[in-house]
């Protein structure tokens, strides 16, 4: 594992088990895009400076010091040292307290994910564990300090080893149920419903999100020469949004021109992958209904 | 308090379009702010550009956005013109493909937001696309310009709403076969707990 330095090292506890393990970086951030801030009447790049919100005066970054609000404009300077003293004191020590199924597991929690290893000595308990969890398709909550601060952590298995996620807390995580409460209660079912899960299985496939390309670069990039030889920025098409009296029709034909796409050639080797016999059937059943409604309408159109 | 979206835009399925309303599901807000302080006076220190050429403070009217063209040669976008750039995945998540829920790997999972309809004329088009995701147990794929870069994003639909999760790209995510290498392929079967 040379080149790779570990975060954190400590054990991993599991009953009366412990493994000594070490957890890695998983995900990086890669670089966006970034502008330079320009004065926009000179045409001149800016600099950034600090300056005393009262006196107004530079302020050197050597007379910069940190501090909290303990009321309106009163500040409380905190000491470095201060900060570290209240830093829990670490047991270096992943204790596995509960095992949860997979898919009881909320990701909307998620924050950071870790590779989680072993070190030579813990191999055996650490596979074991591996094999257990995948088997019965549970994850591990464990707690322990991590870079300072307690954090929860989402143990799994991944592939020959484990990912260790860390958990957001509540309160850095809004509530689904009061994000989706302005919701009117509407279940669909019936022939939208049915139509809906027609162009999905459609649509069904495999997606790997390493192979997935970012265009916006080269798109910014087309932008900025059509500024420069001072053409006309192209308007962006205005997008028709489906009125709730003809929702009906517009699946019905979304259905309809994915069935005729459907009886191109190419299309039986996509059927092949996707084929299982259940969702040929339900497929069928729809496309049938579907097809006696929509071709009418079509043809009037 | 109603939190104020920071995207709003189009959910498309073939030819079902509806308006929608992203915001972020996770905040640092409540956690303890501090704050930049001089520590000669006491107050408070807040940042102020100055013109690297002429040396005067900038005003914030004055303050663009600025691509580098060559050295010291920008040209100035403005909100409008970053608008225009032809993606259509600026304003509309057109979801093309489905998966299976629980098939993406969550080492790719970046960020989740929640997405709402933005507009009752919507409501019964979100819902359906929702609803058949639910039924059919699957999750939308599709991609989304997000902070100046174009992400895949994964739909998955959660009570009244969809979580959109924005995903990492391939050179973010660390290969795991250079961690993992050592590690035994199979446990010993008499070791293995019962969890």
């Amino acid at each position: 594992m040379a080149g790779h330095r570990a975060q954190w090292k400590g054990f991993l506890k599991f009953g009366e088990v412990t493994a000594g393990v070490a957890l890695y970086t998983a995900a990086s951030t890669s670089d966006r895009i970034t502008f330079n801030t320009i004065n926009s009447a000179t045409g001149n790049r800016v600099n950034r400076v600090f300056i005393d919100s009262e006196t107004e005066k530079l302020v050197p970054k050597e007379a910069q010091t940190k501090g909290f609000e303990i009321e309106n404009g009163q500040y409380l300077v905190i000491d470095p040292d201060e900060v570290a003293a209240t830093i829990p004191e670490s047991d270096k020590t992943l204790e596995i307290e509960a095992f949860i199924p997979c898919s009881d597991v909320d990701d909307v929690y998620f924050d950071k994910p870790y590779y989680l290893t072993p070190d030579r000595m813990g191999s055996d308990a650490f596979a074991a564990l591996r094999d257990g969890m995948r088997k019965s398709k549970v994850a591990a909550i464990a707690r322990t300090v991590l870079f300072r601060r307690m954090r929860t952590i989402l143990i799994r298995p991944h592939g020959k080893g484990l990912i260790a996620t860390t958990l957001n807390y509540d309160y850095e995580v809004r509530s689904s149920a009061r994000a989706f409460e302005d919701m009117p209660k509407l279940e669909i079912e019936g022939e939208m419903l049915d139509l809906a899960k027609h162009i999905i299985s459609t649509k069904k496939g495999t997606f790997d999100p390493a192979t997935f390309d970012d265009r916006y670069e080269a798109a910014l990039a087309e932008l900025v020469k059509a500024k420069v030889e001072g053409k006309a920025l192209p308007k962006r098409k205005k997008i028709e949004v489906s009125q709730p009296s003809d929702l009906l029709a517009a699946l019905r034909e979304s259905a309809g021109l994915l069935k005729a796409a459907e009886t191109r050639p190419e299309r039986t080797a996509a059927n092949a992958n996707a084929g299982t016999g259940r969702k040929r059937a339900a497929r069928g059943a729809v496309g049938k209904s579907a097809a006696s409604k929509t071709a009418p309408q079509r043809k009037a159109s | 308090m109603a939190i104020r979206p920071y995207w709003k835009g189009y959910l498309k399925l073939s030819l079902v379009t509806c308006p929608v309303a992203m915001t972020p599901a996770t905040s640092e807000s409540e956690k303890v702010r501090f704050h930049t302080l001089n520590r000669e006076t006491g107050n408070r220190v807040v940042s102020l550009y100055i013109d690297s050429v002429t040396g005067k403070p900038v005003k914030d009217r004055n303050e663009a956005k600025g691509y580098a063209r060559g050295e010291n040669d920008y040209v100035i976008l403005t909100d409008d013109d970053l608008d225009a750039v032809q993606l259509d995945t600026v304003k509309t998540i057109d979801i093309q493909k489905f998966v299976p829920s629980q098939s993406i790997e969550w080492v790719y999972l970046e960020k989740p937001h929640y997405l709402v309809p933005d507009d009752a004329v919507g409501h019964e088009a979100f819902a359906v696309i929702r609803d058949a995701m639910k039924a059919d147990n699957v999750v939308g794929v599709s991609k989304l310009v997000i902070g100046r870069r174009e992400r895949a994003v994964v739909l998955e639909p959660r009570d009244n709403g969809i979580v959109l999760w924005s995903l990492r790209f391939g050179d973010e995510v660390r290969p795991e076969e250079a961690y993992f290498e050592d590690i035994d392929d199979e446990a010993e079967p008499d070791l293995i707990p019962l969890v």
